[in-house]
């Protein structure tokens, strides 16, 4: 199954839209129980169990900084990275879109890149800024 | 008098007679018994003897007058003192009653004054009373006019009072069934409460099942993105794109209809405990507002049957007062009728100080006299 990469996944977090751009194994899941993890990241949340696979889930709204709150809604967008499943940890899924015309932020060092839809800047979350936001 | 002094003068006269004829005779007599050859008056020692004997006769009838006028005083005089120490005595006495009867009059006087003013005083108090009774009779006509307008307001407000009594029970029974009302509102509202909290269980479930169908169509949507799926799978994205805004849509009416029907019955809930603390309320004050009335009624008929009481004791007083009245009349005319007597009573006794001060002067007079009296004795 060969993935559009002109695609990318909505989601809301906190007050603002955010956008991932869709991978093979890209899905919106919720879970009921999570393990947490004997590490001292708080970048982490911890493992959920879903389809026969084990999957670290990130908390978003601490990689993307303190300002970005976020609620527990037990909502993650599972994506898949260097041969393991990961999961944004999110407060509510949106739909699937076109990728329109990505602009890049000069004042920003990591997640620069952003799309405008209705004239707001939507910062599209690649897992190449995650890992280095979120320093695994 | 005259003839008792003339008497008197008269046994003096021949008193006076004898004893001046009786030495000479007694002389004479005794000269011719011892001497009857002889003249007894020729010589002058006869002559000499004979104006002797006439001049002891003339002394001895001197001392002898004197001594019968001294005897013939003390009989005339003894009964004249008598009289004139009865007629003292008399006087004196009639001075004394003559002052005391002065003395009288001037209390007497005095009392016809006092009874004057006195009577004056009673007519002028008589005719005060008299007014002052017409002024009770005039009060008492209008007790009698405001007692009955009183006791006809009684009347009216003994009606009222029933009236309300009886609306008051009315009221009474109609808030019982406000509150047997509002209690099987409570009933309604709590078993709608029931069917609230299960609408919101089938809300739970509608907005899992929408959740899911998000899911579903978020999934479903990134999965349609992957290229390897034909137009089909893309039309049965959008219908569960379709289904999952449909599944929101009712999710989200059949909340916000159990969160506005819990609301409602919430707000029910309350209205009907207010309500039904209202109606305990109501009830309570409507009870004694009929405790109150019965009260009232109870207080008015009191008061009703005391306004009668005082209706009759008006009426018997009006009779009383007329009594007063006639009463007073009557004295009033026993006061003018006392006020004539008294005023004859005092023309009687200025009479009689006349005739005391008559009689006074009548005394001085005779006390006058009985010094004359005394003195001439």
């Amino acid at each position: 199954m060969s993935v559009n990469n002109r695609k990318i996944i909505l989601f809301r977090l906190g007050d603002s839209l955010w956008a991932m751009p869709l991978s093979e194994d890209s899905q919106f899941v919720s879970f009921d129980e999570i393990v947490s993890l004997p590490i001292n990241n708080k970048n982490v949340i911890g493992l959920i169990y879903n389809a026969g696979r084990i999957i670290t889930v990130l908390n978003t709204g601490k990689i993307l900084g303190e300002s970005c709150k976020q609620s527990k809604n037990n909502l993650c967008l599972i994506f898949y990275s260097n041969g393991d499943f990961y999961a944004l940890a999110v407060d509510e899924g949106n739909e699937t879109i076109d990728m329109p015309k990505v602009m890049a932020d000069k004042n920003k060092k990591i997640f620069k890149e952003y799309v405008k839809i209705h004239n707001n800047r939507i910062y599209i979350l690649k897992s190449e800024d995650i890992w280095k936001a979120a320093k695994i | 008098m005259k003839i008792v002094e003339t008497k008197l003068y008269l046994k003096f006269l021949g008193w006076f007679i004898v004893v001046s004829i009786l030495p000479t005779w007694t002389f004479l007599s005794v000269g011719y018994i011892y001497f009857p050859d002889r003249e007894l008056l020729e010589t002058a020692v006869a002559q000499k003897t004979f104006l002797l004997g006439i001049f002891m006769s003339a002394s001895m009838l001197l001392a002898l007058s004197l001594v019968a006028t001294r005897r013939l005083s003390k009989h005339v005089t003894k009964p004249i003192q008598i009289s004139v120490g009865d007629l003292a005595k008399v006087t004196e006495s009639l001075l004394k009653s003559v002052a005391s009867l002065s003395n009288i009059s001037d209390k007497n006087k005095e009392i016809s004054r006092f009874l004057l003013t006195s009577s004056k005083e009673q007519s002028d108090g008589l005719d005060l009373g008299g007014s002052a009774v017409i002024g009770m009779v005039e009060s008492l006509d209008h007790i009698v006019i405001k007692t009955k307008a009183s006791v006809e307001d009684a009347k009216n407000i003994d009606k009222l009072a029933a009236d309300g009594k009886n609306k008051s029970a009315l009221a009474l029974e109609s808030l019982s069934t406000i509150k047997h009302l509002v209690t099987e509102n409570q009933k309604l509202s709590h078993a709608l409460d029931v069917y609230t909290s299960r609408v919101q269980d089938v809300s739970k479930g509608m907005g899992v099942l929408a959740e899911t169908a998000k899911f579903l169509s978020l999934n479903v949507s990134i999965e349609a993105s992957k290229e390897s799926f034909g137009d089909e799978f893309l039309e049965l994205v959008s219908q569960i794109r379709e289904l999952n805004i449909t599944t929101e849509q009712a999710a989200g009416s059949v909340n916000s209809l159990a969160i506005e029907m819990h609301g409602q019955i919430k707000h029910s809930r309350e209205s009907s405990v207010y309500e039904s603390k209202e109606a305990d309320k109501s009830i309570d004050i409507i009870g004694q507002t009929v405790n109150f009335l019965t009260r009232i009624a109870d207080r008015v008929g009191s008061i009703s049957s005391s306004v009668r009481v005082i209706s009759k004791e008006t009426k018997a007083n009006y009779q009383e007062a007329d009594n007063i009245l006639k009463m007073i009349k009557s004295l009033d005319q026993e006061s003018k009728s006392l006020f004539d007597k008294t005023d004859e009573m005092s023309q009687i006794i200025n009479q009689q100080l006349l005739i005391t001060k008559s009689l006074n002067k009548s005394s001085e007079s005779l006390n006058k006299v009985t010094k004359n009296l005394k003195d001439l004795v």
